[in-house]
């Protein structure tokens, strides 16, 4: 599981550039379903190599900090600490307290200030 | 500074209390897998064990739990975990839509809100753990909403991890840039982000094993903190002011307007806020920060992220102030290409964010 390995990797320290690194090669790996057994030391350099250049070619022509922070922010940060936590919570319970709706209620805002950001940032 | 002290009080009291639920709050849902249902009964262990414990005050004479990190430990190194260089884009997430010193008032309000729902999604993240009897991420997720939607965690993960090294290159080469000006040497952006990424970056991506990188992490926290004393004593120094020290040779002079905290209306405040929703994040870790805590209750580790976020938030509304105050609307993405390469302050920040961005 992608994000499993990914946590092994944070284990000793926390979003160090190689620790985030390897947790994107690795989630690029687990997205296409490359299994553990296939991944050896040949491939793994080559997605090194590829990733490294991609990542260079692009913070060579972005120059705006704001913009990829706003950007990553609005997408799949909102999702990561709004939306996934509260969607987990009310999965897990069947009542409708009053935390429920307060979990439905940072999730919609969430997608939505992640829908309304994204946009900005290119505005 | 006095705003910055009241707000970190304020948070630091609303996030414990935002953290604190009802312990019977959580129950089984109505369609469970049979994996679930194998949690479900060590969730019921696990809940008679916190009832147990609630029963008695709180108190217990046994550990509960195999943890052994105190709550300053966890304390020192979730805000390690938290803090990020992302911090130094906040002054330009202000100067977005706000041009007057007022517009620092909506920013901090806005950055101790963030920061507080962060901190009650960190502490919801331990709770779907501890009732699932899960030890990361990914697997609540499957045990809550189940297998087929995995690939949704995978790549918000790869996108993360992704913006993040991105963003690290750009302050890399910005910052190597300037170094190098600050030495009297003229190079440009890409042949700083050539030089840095074929020199440092490849080599530590090609590591095996990268515990040998531990000991930089203390470093790295500790740059930070520099950074943000630095920038104060440029703000109250007004070194950047009309006739200040640095004015003449800043890299992008200050510029103030008129629009203060009524600019916290439009929309492009979101901006600001979106760029907050990353800022706090650490939240793949707090099954880690749940597991290694000794004595794991839930009131310890609610305690943990009280401490811990107000702690951010404090360093975050301070760092977004300062940089905001210092430059005003003329704030750069990286508020550290404001200063002037003349600043000698400055340019060791900027050494201490390099490591910190590096080996953190």
């Amino acid at each position: 599981m992608c994000a499993h390995k990914i946590l092994t990797l944070f284990k000793q320290l926390f979003c160090s550039y190689p620790l985030c690194f390897i947790g994107a090669r690795d989630g690029l790996l687990d997205l296409f379903k490359v299994a553990q057994k296939d991944r050896s030391d040949s491939l793994l350099n080559k997605v090194t190599v590829g990733m490294i250049g991609l990542v260079t070619g692009i913070a060579a022509v972005v120059t705006d900090l704001g913009l990829v922070a706003g950007v990553g922010g609005a997408t799949f940060g909102t999702a990561l600490v709004f939306v996934y936590p509260t969607v987990m919570l009310m999965k897990l319970k069947n009542n409708k307290g009053m935390e429920s709706k307060i979990a439905a209620l940072i999730a919609a805002l969430g997608v939505a200030m992640g829908a309304v950001g994204t946009v900005l940032c290119f505005k | 500074m006095r705003v910055g002290v009241t707000h970190f009080l304020a948070a630091a009291s609303l996030a414990i209390c935002l953290l604190k639920s009802p312990s019977d709050a959580l129950v089984t849902p109505a369609t469970v897998s049979p994996l679930q249902n194998q949690q479900h009964q060590r969730k019921v262990l696990i809940k008679l064990s916190s009832d147990a414990i609630s029963s008695n005050g709180g108190a217990s004479n046994k550990d509960i739990g195999d943890g052994t990190a105190t709550i300053p430990n966890e304390v020192f190194n979730l805000v390690k975990g938290i803090v990020g260089a992302g911090v130094l884009s906040l002054p330009y997430g202000i100067a977005v839509y706000g041009n007057a010193p007022g517009a620092v008032l909506p920013a901090s309000i806005l950055i101790s809100i963030m920061g507080l729902i962060s901190a009650y999604t960190f502490g919801v993240i331990g709770r779907v753990c501890q009732a699932t009897n899960t030890q990361s991420y990914s697997e609540a997720w499957d045990a809550t909403v189940g297998t087929s939607t995995s690939g949704l965690i995978a790549f918000s993960c790869f996108f993360d991890c992704f913006a993040g090294i991105l963003s690290y290159s750009m302050i890399l080469a910005d910052t190597f840039v300037n170094l190098f000006a600050s030495g009297g040497i003229g190079i440009t952006r890409t042949q700083s982000l050539l030089g840095v990424t074929g020199l440092v970056l490849t080599p530590l991506c090609f590591l095996k094993n990268l515990s040998s990188l531990a000991p930089f992490s203390l470093v790295g926290i500790l740059g930070m903190l520099y950074t943000f004393i630095t920038m104060g004593i440029r703000y109250f120094g007004n070194s950047y002011a009309v006739g200040g020290a640095f004015r003449e040779t800043a890299l992008k002079a200050p510029l103030f307007g008129s629009i203060g905290a009524s600019g916290a209306l439009s929309p492009k405040a979101l901006i600001l806020a979106c760029m907050l929703s990353n800022a706090y994040i650490a939240h793949f870790n707090a099954p880690k920060f749940l597991k290694e805590l000794k004595n794991n209750t839930m009131a310890r580790f609610h305690q943990v992220i009280g401490w811990s976020f107000g702690a951010s938030i404090l360093l975050y509304a301070g760092i977004a102030a300062l940089g905001f105050l210092t430059f005003g609307v003329a704030s750069n993405g990286l508020i550290l290409n404001n200063y002037s390469n003349k600043d000698t302050l400055m340019s060791v920040a900027r050494i201490a964010v390099a490591i910190s961005v590096t080996f953190r």
